[in-house]
Formats: C-alpha cells, sequence, structure tokens
C-alpha cells in the first residue's frame, strides 16, 4: 500500500488540470481527458521541484484539495487549461494514497501516491468530472 | 530551455531511405536534443544530436481527409516546450516522434479511422480511438517500445495489453492482428 495521510478523508474532492493538448473528443463518452493525464510526474522532475523543499518521496501524481485553493488560483500560469475533480474516496478504491507536500506557490498541492496502471488511468478519466473544460480540446 | 525545432513536411524533400511505399529522414540541424533516463539522469543521444527535423515523403495517392488535421498535432506537440503540462512534464523525445511518425504511415496502410493524439509527459506520444463500444490505446515510449490497450466493452474479445518493440512492429503478426481486430470490429459494427 502506497503512503496515505488518512487524516484527509474520504469525500474530500481534488483537482487535477488538464492541458489542451491532453484533452480529446471520445466518439462513445464526450470530451474528456485522455488517460495518460493521469501519470505520476518523472522522477527528475519531482526531485528538481520537489527537493528544494525538503521532499525525499518516490514521486506521486500531483492535485489540489479544492477546499483549499480557487480555480483562478489553481490556473493562473495558464487560464485556458481545463480542471477535472474526484474525490480520495476513488483513488483509494484504486489503491492509491495521498499525502500532503504543500508548496510556498501552492500550499494546497498534495500527490496521489501509487502505480498508475492502465487500470488506474482508466478508472480516473471515466470517473472524473470537469469543474472547467479547456477552451480548446487539441488531442 | 529550447524546442525541439521538429518539422513535418511532406510537400519538398525526397527521402533517401524508405518505409515501405514512404519515407522517413533526419536531417543535420543546428539544435540538439538532451534526453533523459530514470537510472543515470541526463543524456545526449547521438541520433539526436544531429536531428534538426523529421520530413515525411508519403508515395500514397488517396491520404485521408484527416491525415492534414493529425500532421498539425503531431507539429504542435513535437514541438511543446518543457513544463507543457505544468505539472512537468518532458519535451516530446525524438525517438517518441519517429516512431509516431512510423507508426502512422503503416496505419495509413491499414485505412484506419482518424486518431487521437496526445503527448505524455514522460517524453512518449499516445494514439487513441475511442469509437463503436471499442477503447483501443497505443502508447510509443521514448525508448521505443510500444504498448498497445485495447478494450471491447461488448466483451466480443478479451482485453488486450500488449508490449512491443518498434523496429520489428511491421512484421510482427501479432501487432498487425490486433490492428486488424480493430478494424475488423469497426467496420462490422
Amino acid at each position: 500500500m502506497p503512503d496515505d495521510d488518512t487524516s484527509i478523508v474520504g469525500d474530500t474532492i481534488l483537482w487535477r488540470r488538464i492541458p489542451q493538448d491532453q484533452c480529446i473528443d471520445d466518439k462513445m463518452r464526450g470530451r474528456r481527458p485522455t488517460s495518460k493525464a493521469f501519470q505520476n510526474a518523472t522522477p527528475e522532475r519531482h526531485a528538481e521541484v520537489m527537493g528544494p523543499f525538503g521532499y525525499t518521496h518516490d514521486p506521486g501524481m500531483s492535485v489540489d484539495i479544492a477546499s483549499e485553493t480557487t480555480e483562478e488560483n489553481f490556473i493562473k500560469n495558464n487560464p485556458v487549461e481545463g480542471i477535472v475533480e474526484f474525490p480520495v474516496s476513488l483513488i483509494r478504491d484504486l489503491n492509491q494514497g495521498i499525502i500532503r507536500t504543500p508548496i510556498p506557490d501552492d500550499p494546497a498541492h498534495c500527490e496521489v501516491m501509487g502505480k498508475k496502471t492502465q487500470g488506474v488511468q482508466k478508472r480516473l478519466y471515466r470517473e472524473c468530472v470537469w469543474v472547467k473544460e479547456p477552451d480548446e480540446c487539441l488531442g | 530551455m529550447s524546442e525541439n525545432n521538429l518539422a513535418f513536411n511532406d510537400d519538398d524533400f525526397q527521402a533517401p531511405q524508405g518505409l515501405s511505399s514512404h519515407g522517413i529522414t533526419t536531417y543535420p540541424g543546428a539544435s540538439t536534443s538532451t534526453e533523459r533516463d530514470t537510472f543515470s539522469g541526463a543524456w545526449t543521444s547521438p541520433q539526436a544530436h544531429n536531428v534538426g527535423g523529421i520530413f515525411v515523403t508519403i508515395n500514397r495517392e488517396n491520404v485521408p481527409e484527416w491525415f492534414e488535421n493529425t500532421k498539425e498535432k503531431l507539429e504542435r506537440i513535437f514541438n511543446l516546450p518543457e513544463n507543457w503540462d505544468s505539472y512537468g512534464a518532458r519535451q516530446i523525445a525524438i525517438g517518441s516522434a519517429l516512431g509516431t511518425i512510423e507508426l502512422i504511415l503503416y496505419l495509413l496502410e491499414k485505412n484506419i479511422p482518424e486518431p487521437s493524439v496526445v503527448p505524455i509527459n514522460t517524453g512518449g506520444v499516445q494514439i487513441e480511438w475511442h469509437m463503436k463500444n471499442i477503447d483501443f490505446e497505443i502508447e510509443i515510449q521514448p525508448e521505443g517500445i510500444f504498448d498497445i490497450y485495447m478494450e471491447d466493452l461488448s466483451n466480443e474479445f478479451d482485453e488486450i495489453d500488449l508490449e512491443f518493440e518498434k523496429p520489428e512492429f511491421r512484421s510482427d503478426i501479432e501487432f498487425n492482428d490486433v490492428v486488424d481486430l480493430f478494424m475488423e470490429k469497426i467496420n462490422q459494427r
């Protein structure tokens, strides 16, 4: 079982940004994120970004706790991106964990820990919900 | 932070080396591309050193209408900067770009419908179809591996999840069978 902060309750809503290039027009389900929008960070990038703040854990998938940020703040660096949400209970059902990894620019930052298998990615794209669709769907 | 500077031009370049009835070549350019692996950190591949652009010649009379759209998508994602997803994604690797083009040229021969094409944060590319109760995804990894996933929501066949080495995919019977199965099912339904 990956690291999991059980003080974050199951109905906590998580947000993840979806770049326009990772939005596809699915002929069966409509506009949605590709499965590959749900990946762990690459190790070198994770070390580069999180290392200076003292984090040494394996890379997870970055998310924010929705109630601790705002839509405007969450996509402030690229307002054309989309946002999807899903509950902590879903990721736990997928044998993933969640840990808080706040950083100065993003105190609501967390990481979803555990291997993102095809099955995990599939459930995430099928069960996540748009908070905001990207301005364009380019995939 | 530099761009890959990859071009995808099917109009005015005759490739001296071929892939089936098509040609792909690379030409020396001013840019270089640094790639990374998860074990030894950054490294620069000899191939990437010499790649400034990718030019493709397509010797096929009836290129489908969707190809132009796909070509534009490829040009865009091959030139995405680092951190294009705001979560620290890598640029698309040269190996993934070449593999994607080879694969799409092969799929043109199979009369496959228009794919979605998406970048992956590892530097890979995924092409995918979701239609007629079938989810079909092919991930082109930077290391030259094709990872195929296909699921039939009608349950006429079992879920398929296979890996193939890029250099051999054209002659791989199993790879061809998977693509043929997809074509057979979407044409039937």
